[in-house]
């Protein structure tokens, strides 16, 4: 049987939940000795039948006559079974709506034919736009309290779609309703002959189900990894596209590549499944034991997703304290979970007014904004237009989820966290150098650029570096080595071996290189750089068309006889000395880089193909 | 997928997101269909293992063929059953005639505490469902309880995008309720399709038969003429009565079971 869901959303008092309450009722779908409680409870209460009661369970919703928290309900009609969302519409239970209306198919907005367009109904339009709802229709409720007058919907009609136009938000219908006298809700009603529409019901019918569109790029986050018996199964929800025996993919934020060896499934009669997709939660194991976690993504290779310890998004807050810039809060994204800083605020937007702001400043409970955070470590993420659910995260205070988030395009990120973020001091502005590159360029005979070699201590990197600072020396051209190891003594004595660490450390590399770029030179930078994240940071920053990364390795037995500075010897007989791509992460790069294993291709080899690639492209 | 696969790999979700985020998990079991279909999914979960203790919490009035089924059904699936019982409360003398909240909460809130502080469980997984009552419309999947188990209904956080509250300050536990989302005719509907062995008491003996399992002193049987899980479900395709009309300490007051399960009741 087809399930649809729906919410109803709106302002506090404007009918929801009798509307819902009345759907039941007419469709037969509410057991009798439910009605035969509510019909005690009002007679207790001398009122008359109350058809919202039938949802407001809750001893104090009754009371108070308002819904506190969501209720699901189901109903069957026809060939079709639905699952009815009753949101509440008071300001302080924003909190439930959201829980409510992030799993619905369709929302209606209901709105109060006497009252109108109130503060609620604003703020959920834009919340039903954020949460990404699909179907959205609007409902005029109370039509009998205003003597089912046209002109009275058809300016209501006029005054919202403007307002929802503005929001990006396209309904699909207004229907004219009166819950508690019965017109439209389950029948055409007589009295509003000017309407020529579906009743409520009838639109219900007639409301297509759109598909769940499972894109094609494979998402799998790490829920977790068992070892109940001699199997190691990885298990997780497939997010995205689909999983058979045999593929390969890929593991990040390491980028490690190995194959699905096999589908695990319980009981396995008859016969283990060959593939999987969208929404299965599933099991699977690797033909290569790679150390996969709880958080990781396993993607397909020609479709990776995003790794950035920056990450931008829109986002509502819920929390009673606002958000505001430098603060740490924890993010949660699918399986995955991070320490993160407000690194900038670039927009606040005020939820029910709608007007926006790029002062900066803060976003206060039940508001929204565009939010640049900073994690400790990089985040595995996509655009949510693009994929939803590894595109959506919610941030916590403490135990308490006070936020949730749409991931904005990601395309410009570095650009933009660095164009807005960085600078410390607000009341600084750049001051235009006099000389252009290419008036550097022309003076100097060729144009800057920025060798970025990265890989794991012991690849080669300090010696293919001080081979290409003598070879460009000796064609003329202006260059300088940043050695990772020299920035220790200087600008970086300040800094250690942890990730947050090594990150600075790359993030001031790339800054120094930038400068002495924009100074007109080939800068060589040798650094470790295990994270993904900062390389792309330093890219961004220097330009595209400026930089080469190259990624030096070599197999381990390879490492440990050349041990440069006896670094492998020491963790051999000291488990606290960490060396990335042994015991810490070195996250390999993609297909953005040159790759040399520098045991077989020798440092000429290297060099002379570097070389042609740089010389080419500064002229 | 169809509707009942979306429900299973949904509910499978929920308990894998329990196991790897909490230390000392156990659930709750009464053999009833509920919890029943919660044990099957729980070794879809995990590959034909359960990996965490299994809790029936004995009032000592329960019908006697539950017990039954309670030891074969441990024996035959394979896992570590933890019976608690309000020892203190039974030597009293508790029974319904003392009232059937005051019951309720001495032999079946208090004795699941009690198994609660003992083995300082931090999460409880329950099969309860939406469509079952009013108070449990109104639940989330992760269920935070104080260090006495009051539920405080009016302040829930807020769950969406399958993010759930898996962390919590020392001293407060979670209900996990897995099968939240499920309405009594999914769960029949998959004990069909999975074929899941249930206690004879469901089905139809001399036109009456249980809707839903308790103690034996509170819990009446319905009309019915159902003796196989497809005619149970065409009779309830067709039926306007309540699940739980059956169980008589729902009936003791409007909000009843609002008033129970805010002190800890399941």
């Amino acid at each position: 049987m087809q399930r649809l869901s729906f919410v109803v959303v709106g302002h506090v008092d404007h009918g929801k939940s009798t509307l819902v309450g009345r759907l039941l009722a007419d469709t037969g779908s509410v057991p009798e000795d439910r009605i035969e409680r509510v019909r005690r409870i009002c007679e207790e209460q001398r009122k008359p039948f109350e058809y919202a009661f039938l949802l407001d369970a809750l001893e104090q919703e009754q009371l108070q006559g308002v819904t506190i928290d969501v209720t699901e309900v189901r109903f069957r009609w026809k060939e079709r079974e639905y699952l009815i969302i009753d949101a509440p519409g008071h300001k302080e239970f924003i909190k439930n709506m959201i829980s409510g209306a992030a799993h619905a198919d369709a929302a209606f907005l209901l709105i109060d034919a006497l009252e109108g367009v109130q503060e609620q109904s604003r703020r959920h339009a834009w919340l039903l736009r954020f949460l990404g709802t699909k179907s959205v229709a609007v409902i005029v409720s109370k039509m009998d309290r205003v003597d089912y007058r046209q002109e009275v919907f058809e300016s209501l009609r006029a005054a919202y779609t403007d307002f929802l136009q503005g929001i990006d938000v396209r309904p699909l219908a207004f229907l004219p309703v009166s819950a508690a006298a019965g017109d439209n809700v389950s029948r055409r009603s007589e009295r509003m002959p000017w309407y020529g529409g579906p009743s409520f019901l009838e639109f219900l019918e007639q409301l297509e189900l759109s598909a769940g569109v499972s894109g094609k790029a494979l998402r799998l986050p790490v829920q977790d990894v068992y070892k109940f018996d001699e199997r190691r199964i990885i298990a997780g929800r497939i997010e995205s596209g689909t999983l058979a025996v045999g593929d390969e993919i890929q593991v990040w934020p390491s980028g490690h590549t190995a194959r699905v060896k096999s589908i695990e499934a319980w009981p396995v009669a008859p016969e283990a499944p060959a593939s999987c997709g969208a929404g299965q939660s599933v099991g699977l194991t690797l033909d290569f034991q790679l150390f996969v976690q709880r958080g990781d993504v396993l993607a397909d290779a020609a479709s990776p997703p995003r790794v950035s310890s920056f990450l931008t998004g829109s986002v509502f807050w819920l929390g009673r304290q606002p958000l505001e810039p430098n603060r740490r809060y924890r993010l949660k994204m699918a399986t995955q979970e991070r320490e993160v800083e407000v690194f900038s605020i670039t927009q606040t937007i005020d939820a029910a007014s709608m007007d926006v702001s790029s002062e900066g400043g803060a976003i206060k409970q039940n508001e929204a904004g565009e939010v640049v955070f900073r994690a400790v470590r990089p985040l595995v993420f996509d655009e949510a237009v693009q994929i939803p659910s590894t595109g959506r995260f919610v941030v916590l205070d403490g135990y308490d989820v006070v936020g949730g988030g749409i991931v904005l395009e990601a395309e410009d990120l570095y650009h933009r966290a660095y164009r807005t973020g960085l600078p410390k001091s607000s009341s600084i502005s750049p001051v235009h150098a006099a000389l252009t590159s290419a008036d550097r360029a022309l003076a100097y005979g060729h144009a800057s650029h920025v060798i970025w070699l990265t890989g794991v201590p012991g690849a080669g990197k300090s010696t293919v570096a001080r081979r290409l600072e003598r070879e460009l020396f000796n064609r003329d051209i202006k260059t300088f080595v940043l050695d990772g190891e020299n920035l220790r003594f200087g600008l970086s004595a300040d800094l250690g071996f942890a990730d947050q660490d090594r990150s600075e450390q790359a993030r001031r590399a790339a800054e120094v290189a930038r400068l002495l770029q924009h100074a007109g030179l080939v800068v060589i930078v040798a650094l470790v750089s295990p994270f993904v994240a900062d390389r792309q940071y330093a890219r961004a920053l220097v330009g595209e068309e400026h930089f080469t990364l190259v990624h030096l390795h070599a197999p381990l037995e390879v490492l440990h006889r050349r041990d440069p500075h006896g670094l492998y010897a020491r963790a051999a007989r000291d488990e606290r000395i960490h060396i990335p791509g042994l015991n810490a992460p070195f996250e390999l790069p993609g297909a953005d880089c040159l790759a040399f294993d520098t045991s077989s291709v020798g440092v000429d080899g290297v060099c002379d193909e570097i070389l042609r690639r740089v010389l080419k492209s500064i002229g | 997928m169809d509707s009942l696969t979306d429900l299973e790999q949904e509910s499978i979700y929920i308990l894998r997101e329990a196991y790897a985020k909490i230390d000392r998990l156990g659930m709750l079991w009464s053999m009833g269909k509920d919890s029943t279909v919660l044990l099957r999914l729980t070794q879809k979960a995990f590959f034909g293992h359960v990996p965490y203790p299994v809790i029936h919490i004995d009032t000592s009035y329960k019908i006697k063929e539950m017990i039954e089924f309670r030891d074969r059904v441990a024996r035959e699936v394979g896992f570590e059953l933890i019976i608690g019982q309000n020892v203190e409360a039974l030597a009293q003398g508790m029974n319904h005639t003392r009232g059937r909240l005051v019951c309720c909460t001495a032999l079946k809130t208090d004795g699941l505490q009690q198994v609660i502080d003992q083995h300082r469980f931090k999460a409880i997984i329950v099969g309860i469902r939406r469509d079952e009552e009013g108070s449990r419309g109104k639940e989330r999947f992760f269920s935070q309880r104080s260090q006495s188990s009051a539920w405080d209904v009016t302040d829930q956080p807020p769950e969406f995008w399958n993010q759930y509250r898996t962390d919590f300050p020392p001293g407060e536990h979670v209900r996990v309720h897995p099968i939240l989302h499920w309405t009594e005719v999914d769960v029949w509907r998959y004990i069909e399709r999975e074929q899941i062995p249930l206690i004879d008491l469901y089905f139809a003996r001399g036109g009456r038969r249980y809707r839903s399992l308790g103690c034996a002193p509170c819990t009446g049987t319905c009309e019915s003429n159902a003796t196989s899980v497809p005619e149970i479900i065409q009779e309830l395709l067709a039926s306007k009565v309540g699940e739980r009309s059956g169980r008589a300490q729902d009936q003791e007051d409007s909000h009843a079971m609002e008033k129970l399960r805010s002190k800890g009741y399941m």
